[in-house]
């Protein structure tokens, strides 16, 4: 028996007594947990999703908010040397007024080879033939439940402004795993998406450009600001910084949190560990009479911490790994995203970020350590006769 | 012969200074030899069990001359005292003082955890001892469920695991019955027989009844008569 073998005894032999930190300890991993991984996980599909994208992205603004942008400049911008590709990207969200939901209207050039990844893998075993001969779409599995709430199950009717509804048949569903990000989105012909976005047919919602050479950027950036000066101009890697940057804030909010509360946990634990119990003093003082000395005491207490801590850390990771991936929409998405313009349908990728497993280790198991310590220094210095008495 | 206890113009005060203070031992000198089964004798509160603690390095003298195997233990830091005790002294107690949540077996061990022992050995050391105190069949017993008598056979085995030369008991038999309190006089003298030196704190008439060459000292009021 070492010490090790000796705390676990004492500890699952005293169950009851232990269970109530083990249980706290358990769940606040379980929190900081879930929200890594939910975190994590949404961080890389949205770099993922970034990657699809065009390397840079020209927005019309007004008012801050989003405006049609002339598509004119297309031409203009695939004359510029280093521009493989400037198209015009239509998408828009559609309140679906009797549900109260918004619904993810993707327009798309179906003919076009080069179509961006993600969206392409979305349509690659439908027959477009078919598909092209009258107005179809394609829709995500959610939008698809949502749809048939509604006894839409052939077709819906899109209310265009000033117009006759629009009535867009549903040809199929991309029920594949998809990209978190078109979990609520439905794609058709970009002419028809025009209609119903209320577009003229020289608008767009931006403007796409994929330039192959990422050392031409800066150089082409330059260029789009003489050729439309009023224009957002947006390239992937601000994309990248925007999206880690939002996702660092709300990290940031939620670790201060957490930290204030687990500090909490400690100072309630730290008191209960400082004030001995009868027979905890006992305890020492027959071990202090066989032959331990008060090292030995701290040894046994700092191995109880650390399998109480280390099993609690273990125990909320493996939990909160079961809750975020294995089932859908867990409360932490919603924190993340919100909970209205999401469709209550999501899954996460399983994604490890062993750093951020690494700090949340940093900053519970060994604060809390440090909280045993003293503690288990004052019962060892107690009263050696006790057990005498 | 030589003297395993030798004690002179020994004090003890608690609470010096204060106006609790209580002097608890005064002036005591006495020596326990090698060899010998002494039993030190007084009524409650007469300061037996202090002057036990005080022996076994639990308890530190205010004043005097303290040695045990000739080491001053009183002297030592804690570190040392801890594995003088653990080596050379067994303690057994008036309510034995298992770990009542351990089965017999892991009571015996826990002296040894301290120590680098490998578990085997550990074992069987441990085994060997439950069947000198007639306890092997209660081996994977929880200690709660010991009656009495084997606890304290239970709270011996632990107490010689490191093959002590001195036995400390302080009053071994106060919650036995007739036959087990034999039983562990019995044992106690065979140790003794063995090589092994004992005192025991008691005022239990049976140890002068049973022991053949008792030594026996009598404290009052700290002390020595
Ligand atoms: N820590 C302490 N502080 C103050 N007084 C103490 C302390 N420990 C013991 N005493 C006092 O010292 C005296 C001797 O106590 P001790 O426990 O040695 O008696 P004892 O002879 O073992 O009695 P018993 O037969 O009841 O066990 C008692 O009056 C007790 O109240
Ligand atoms: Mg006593």
């Amino acid at each position: 028996m070492n010490f090790f073998k000796f705390a676990s005894l004492t500890l699952i032999r005293n169950l009851s007594k232990n269970i109530v930190i083990f249980i706290f300890f358990t769940l606040f991993i379980f929190i900081a947990s879930s929200f890594i991984f939910t975190s994590s996980s949404l961080q890389n599909s949205l770099d993922a999703e970034l990657k699809g994208q065009p390397d840079i992205i020209i927005q019309h603004k007004k008012a801050s908010r989003n405006h049609p942008i002339d598509n004119s400049i297309v031409d203009e911008i695939n004359e510029i040397p280093g521009v493989e590709k400037a198209y015009e990207r239509v998408f828009g969200y559609y309140f679906f007024d009797t549900a109260n939901r918004y619904i993810n209207v993707i327009g798309i050039d179906f003919l076009d080879e080069d179509q961006e990844k993600q969206i392409k893998h979305l349509y690659e075993n439908f027959d477009l033939k078919v598909f092209m001969q009258k107005d179809n779409m394609l829709i995500s599995s959610a939008v698809k439940k949502l749809f048939e709430q509604y006894y839409y199950d052939k077709f819906f009717n899109f209310i265009v402004e000033d117009e006759e509804p629009k009535k867009v048949y549903i040809s199929g569903v991309f029920d594949k795993r998809v990209n978190l990000f078109l979990n609520d989105a439905v794609i058709m012909d970009i002419a028809i998406a025009k209609d119903i976005l209320g577009y003229e047919e020289n608008e767009a919602s931006e403007i796409g450009i994929v330039v192959p050479n990422k050392l031409e950027i800066d150089n082409i950036v330059q260029k789009l600001l003489v050729i439309t000066p009023t224009s957002k101009i947006i390239t992937k890697n601000n994309m990248y910084k925007y999206s880690h940057e939002l996702y660092d804030y709300k990290g940031g909010i939620f670790l201060s949190l957490f930290i204030t509360s687990f500090l909490g946990f400690l100072v309630i634990f730290y008191s209960q560990a400082s004030s001995i119990s009868g027979p905890g003093k006992k305890q020492i003082g027959i071990l202090r009479a066989i032959g331990w000395s008060i090292n030995d005491i701290i040894k046994w207490k700092m191995s109880e911490a650390m399998i109480v801590s280390f099993v609690s850390f273990l125990s909320g990771i493996l939990l909160s790994y079961f809750y975020i991936f294995l089932f859908k929409n867990n409360i932490f998405v919603s924190i993340f995203l919100g909970s209205d313009n999401v469709y209550k349908d999501i899954s996460l990728e399983p994604f490890f970020d062993i750093n951020s497993f690494a700090i949340l280790f940093f900053i519970t198991i060994v604060p809390y350590l440090a909280s045993t310590l003293h503690p288990a220094w004052k019962s060892s210095i107690a009263d050696p006769t006790e057990a005498v008495k | 012969m030589t003297n395993v206890i030798e004690i002179e113009n020994l004090n003890l005060v608690f609470s010096a200074h204060t106006p609790r203070e209580f002097h608890a031992l005064k002036n005591i000198s006495m020596q326990v030899k090698e060899r010998e089964f002494c039993i030190l004798k007084g009524v409650s509160g007469s300061g037996k069990s202090t002057l036990l603690s005080v022996m076994g390095a639990l308890l530190k003298p205010t004043s005097g001359k303290l040695e045990v195997f000739s080491n001053p233990v009183s002297k030592m830091p804690d570190f040392h005292a801890s594995t003088f005790r653990r080596e050379h002294l067994g303690f057994i107690f008036q309510n034995f003082n298992l770990f009542d949540e351990f089965t017999v077996l892991e009571n015996v061990q826990t002296a040894l955890v301290p120590t680098n022992t490998p578990v085997a050995q550990m074992k069987t050391r441990a085994l060997e001892l439950l069947s000198l105190v007639n306890l092997e069949t209660k081996k994977n017993t929880f200690a709660r469920n010991l009656s009495g008598g084997e606890k304290q056979r239970c709270a011996i085995a632990r107490a010689l695991i490191n093959n002590p030369k001195l036995i400390l008991a302080d009053e071994p038999t106060a919650n036995l019955d007739r036959k087990n309190s034999e039983n562990v006089i019995e044992i106690l003298t065979k140790l003794n027989q063995n090589g092994t030196t004992v005192l025991v704190a008691t005022h239990d008439e049976i140890f002068e009844q049973m022991v053949p060459n008792l030594k026996v000292i009598h404290i009052k009021e700290g002390m020595l008569l």
